[in-house]
């Protein structure tokens, strides 16, 4: 009973919600917390798929418990020991899980460090915009997020965009670096490697990649107007994509996603905004039950 | 932005790129103090310090070494570039782009919501 109902959590969790999440408005509509509910939805996929690991391991040193309890069910026979929490199993998961986090993290940081470090001595400093450019003609944006953040464009897209276009560029990079987005990605990304095939973790983790780029374009509308901004996203989108520059330098495999990101973007940018404030108890909610949920449902002891 | 060392190797490489052959230590000091005060021991310890990192090679002309950058600044450019425009998923996280690119096809949709975000922002 309780393995089934963790079995039926787990699917709705890691199959069913995230293909009906993908692309909802609503979560668009305060994308930093529907970032924070994407990853929140991982941890309680986790946790559930810890106790099931539990209970399948040691199935009769438990009593029903939790909203198990309240069905009927079959009474265990015999001498029943009573449902004792291992907390040392869960610091041993949760400390397992830090460490893998960590690591990847660690990753992430070496490649930024030495990204950086050659970016430094190679790059003009321009001092206008606050920037590190690159002298090469392909078109980019991209920043280096972390204590020493830089804010990298490339000559491409010095000439390519205007003034106000670059502006809103520039400050879609602050927003990444000032909201510490990083720090999102490194736990989505983190449930992907050790999940790869899971539709949670391959919808969760670009999701949230895209929904982070739509809090940056959030925090770069407080100084740009919305049409610098699409502007800006379609001239360095489409800027690669003219036949002939720099062939072959994205993967195929991840054009889809990515067109579908730029497209969605400059879309909800064409939605009217605002207004959504009530919805915010609602999102914190969810981000404090999901990873409770399945505790609470196989596991809390009941009066 | 740059600090300390950093900075100094930033101008140590400067200069031998722009130069275009190899330079003795001296010649690189000569050049930094004409903008500021810099101690001629500073200068070989960051250059040794870019003989580690493989930014510099260096071979003994008398009793000097003679420092050339191993990469043209171009090869360096183009290096970092790959590395911002790959999209491994592995390394993904570690640059954060403003945006990635679409094909040809994309791109007449992309536009028609352009023209709607202007429509709505002359609202």
């Amino acid at each position: 009973m309780t393995l089934a109902l963790l079995g039926l959590y787990l699917a709705v969790t890691g199959v069913l919600l995230p293909r009906r999440m993908a692309g909802s408005a609503r979560l668009q509509a305060r994308p930093a917390a529907g970032a924070a509910l994407w990853l929140a939805l991982m941890a309680s996929f986790l946790v559930a798929l810890l106790l099931a690991a539990h209970h399948a391991v040691e199935p009769f040193a438990h009593e029903p418990a939790g909203l198990v309890g309240l069905f009927p069910h079959v009474e265990p026979t015999g001498p029943v020991t009573a449902h004792t929490h291992d907390w040392w199993l869960l610091a041993a998961a949760g400390t397992a899980l830090a460490a893998v986090v960590a690591a990847v993290g660690v990753r992430a940081g070496r490649a930024r460090r030495r990204h950086r470090a050659l970016l430094d001595v190679v790059a003009v400093r321009d001092r206008r915009w606050g920037a590190l450019v690159l002298e090469h003609a392909h078109p980019t944006v991209y920043c280096l997020p972390g204590r020493r953040s830089r804010v990298v464009l490339s000559r491409g897209a010095l000439q390519l965009l205007d003034e106000r276009q670059l502006a809103a560029a520039v400050a879609h990079e602050h927003g990444h670096i000032r909201g510490r987005h990083h720090l999102f990605r490194l736990p989505a990304d983190t449930f992907a490697l050790l999940l790869r095939p899971l539709p949670l973790a391959r919808i969760g983790r670009s999701e949230v990649a895209l929904l982070l780029e739509m809090a940056a374009d959030d925090a770069a509308l407080a100084q740009v107007s919305r049409t610098d901004l699409a502007s800006a996203l379609c001239s360095l989108a489409a800027g690669g994509a003219t036949p002939g520059s720099a062939p072959g330098r994205t993967p195929g495999g991840a054009l889809g996603v990515a067109a579908t990101g730029v497209l969605a973007r400059v879309r909800r940018l064409a939605r009217p905004g605002g207004g959504q404030r009530r919805r915010q108890l609602a999102f914190r909610l969810g981000v404090v039950a999901l990873p409770l949920l399945p505790y609470l449902l196989v596991c809390a002891p009941h009066p | 932005m740059l600090r300390g060392f950093g900075e100094l190797e930033a101008e140590i490489m400067d200069r031998l790129w722009s130069w275009g052959r190899p330079a003795p230590v001296r010649e690189v000091v000569d050049d930094l103090q004409r903008q500021r005060p810099v101690a001629y021991t500073t200068v070989t310890t960051v250059a040794d310090i870019l003989h580690t990192k493989g930014w510099l090679r260096r071979d003994k002309v008398g009793r000097a070494w003679v420092y050339e950058p191993t990469c043209t600044r171009e090869e360096y450019t183009a290096g970092l570039m790959h590395q911002a425009l790959e999209t491994t998923p592995d390394r993904a996280g570690a640059l954060l782009h403003f945006v990635d690119r679409i094909s040809g096809d994309e791109i007449s949709a992309l536009l028609a919501a352009l023209e709607q975000v202007k429509a709505r922002d002359t609202e």
